[in-house]
């Protein structure tokens, strides 16, 4: 999302910036280096003047008046989408008003206009904001409460926050969720009729082909199925599937709805993807080579056989090193790797079998 | 141009930068005088003493454009035009606070530019900037603040530079 397109003049911007920083700590070898570019153009002169003058004007501000950094985090969530130039750079992010019916009431334009903008600090908070992730990108989002959302390559968030709860609706792949400790406003993750609650706390929620992972790295989470319907839920007394889950452990809920019971597992590991580092243990090889999708998308990798695509492995892995995976599988006698065009096909090896001499 | 020692130079050129970044802040609307004053800048820059300029390009860049600045004040006071610039360029270089306007009004309509140039960033890098300008954090405090990574700081923190110099400057 972050290309700086543009002109010859933003490019230099740019460089001008760079050295704005490396000079800090340059050794005299880029020192000269910076004194030939300089001499280059009357170009890199002027925004290396412009560059250096809004580095003091940046620091002067800091004894002047402290930017709030709250509020600029506020601004990822509300302001940014209205912002005009920001529009365009941000395809990925929606915005929307979930409220159709004032538009359908039918008054003037004027009139309308008039009632939403008397309304606006009660529509900014149904505001709802969609991040999505491609291929092997990673981004971390500040939300307004101080709660920051990793997000895993090919994922992707509907985030909705109002002052009475935190609402996060996993769509797809996997992220880490760091809450702000705020009691009134409960922080749900929701994903495919489960949901994640916390209060101030690290957990992780990973969306599989055939379930969904969750795991604690600090404080405490609650799991529960959501029933589709929460008022038919209440009276006729269905029982909600309900499990706590703390620091440490993890838990996993099956297609069916099933919550398994928790089982330790180690922190660090599962946090390693933010590092691009994919540690597996016990875990079938048709989820690894998903997992590896996520970062690259070619070669697309394909596993023959549904015995070797639930054949369990162990192993830690370069995310943006498939081939790591494929030496160590080609390593392994009973593995066959094949090229075919772009994709690359991991199957079992036939059996041989030897005739007796 | 006098050949300075390094250290000297360095001395120099910080007390210019703060004169000269004064002028800049009050043009950085203005890119007609910015451009005048870059190519003066850069003609004297090659004409400068090639191993004093290789060692310490920075500060000699700041006191070939401050030199170019006085230069131009003096032309004007010759021919009689004394404007207010170069009273407050005067004046500035004697305070220690020189580059930042001394009338409260200005200073908060300087800082009131500043948070509108920077709600126009995308806000993880403005957040970024202000963290390393303002609060002075190291790149690693701020990726663990921000929970990204220290490479990550790095590369918005060079595009925040490059994107504000393009905000325009209202006036």
């Amino acid at each position: 999302m972050d290309e700086f397109k543009g002109t010859a003049e933003e490019l230099i911007a740019r460089e001008a910036a760079r050295w704005v920083q490396q000079l800090k700590t340059a050794t005299p070898k880029e020192q000269a280096e910076f004194a030939r570019w300089l001499r280059e153009s009357r170009a890199h002169v002027r925004e290396m003047l412009l560059a250096s003058s809004w580095e003091t004007v940046l620091h002067h501000l800091g004894h002047e008046r402290k930017v709030d950094i709250d509020r600029l985090r506020a601004a990822s969530d509300n302001v940014v989408a209205v912002t005009p130039s920001r529009r365009s750079s941000v395809p990925k992010r929606v915005l929307a008003l979930r409220w159709p019916r004032f538009a359908a009431v039918g008054l003037s334009l004027a009139i309308t206009a008039a009632v939403l903008l008397g309304a606006l600090p009660f529509l900014r908070e149904v505001l709802w904001h969609e991040y999505a992730t491609s291929v092997g990108e990673q981004r971390a989002i500040a939300l307004a409460d101080g709660s920051i959302v990793s997000l895993n390559a090919r994922s992707s968030v509907r985030i909705e926050l109002s002052p009475e709860r935190r609402d996060v609706y996993l769509n797809d792949g996997q992220a880490l969720f760091s809450v702000a400790h705020d009691k009134a406003r409960p922080f749900r993750v929701h994903v495919d009729g489960s949901v994640v609650q916390a209060v101030g706390t690290k957990f992780d929620v990973h969306r599989l082909a055939g379930r969904i992972e969750v795991a604690v790295l600090e404080g405490r989470v609650r799991v529960e199925r959501e029933h589709p319907d929460a008022v038919a839920a209440s009276s006729l007394q269905v029982l909600v599937e309900r499990t706590q889950l703390s620091e440490g452990e993890a838990l996993s809920i099956s297609n069916t709805g099933t919550i398994s019971v928790p089982m330790p597992v180690n922190v660090s590991e599962i946090s390693a993807w933010r590092q691009r580092r994919l540690v597996f243990r016990d875990r079938p090889l048709g989820e690894i080579v998903e997992e590896f999708q996520r970062y690259n998308a070619k070669p697309r990798l394909i596993v023959e056989g549904d015995e070797l695509r639930e054949r369990l492995f162990n192993g830690v892995f370069d995310a943006d090193e498939p081939e790591t995976l494929l030496a160590y599988l080609a390593s392994d006698g009973s593995i066959a790797l094949e090229r075919r065009g772009d994709d690359l096909v991991i199957r079992a090896r036939p059996i041989v079998v030897q005739s007796a001499p | 141009m006098k050949s300075l020692l390094p250290k000297q130079a360095w001395q120099v050129a910080t007390q210019y930068k703060r004169q000269l970044h004064s002028y800049l802040l009050r043009r950085l609307g203005k890119p007609q005088n910015v451009d005048d004053l870059a190519q003066e800048v850069y003609l004297r820059l090659l004409r400068i003493d090639d191993a004093d300029y290789m060692r310490t390009p920075l500060a000699y860049l700041y006191r070939v454009a401050s030199n170019v600045l006085s230069d131009w004040n003096e032309t004007e006071q010759r021919e009689g035009h004394v404007t207010a610039d170069s009273e407050e360029i005067d004046r500035w270089s004697e305070s220690a606070e020189a580059a930042w306007p001394e009338n409260p009004t200005d200073r908060l309509e300087l800082a009131e530019q500043i948070e509108r140039a920077l709600a126009q960033l995308p806000p993880l890098q403005a957040t970024i900037l202000v963290l390393f300008e303002q609060e002075g954090l190291t790149y690693q405090e701020i990726a663990q603040e921000l929970q990204i990574s220290v490479h990550t700081v790095e590369k918005y923190l060079t595009l925040a530079r490059a994107r504000i110099r393009a905000v325009k400057w209202e006036r």
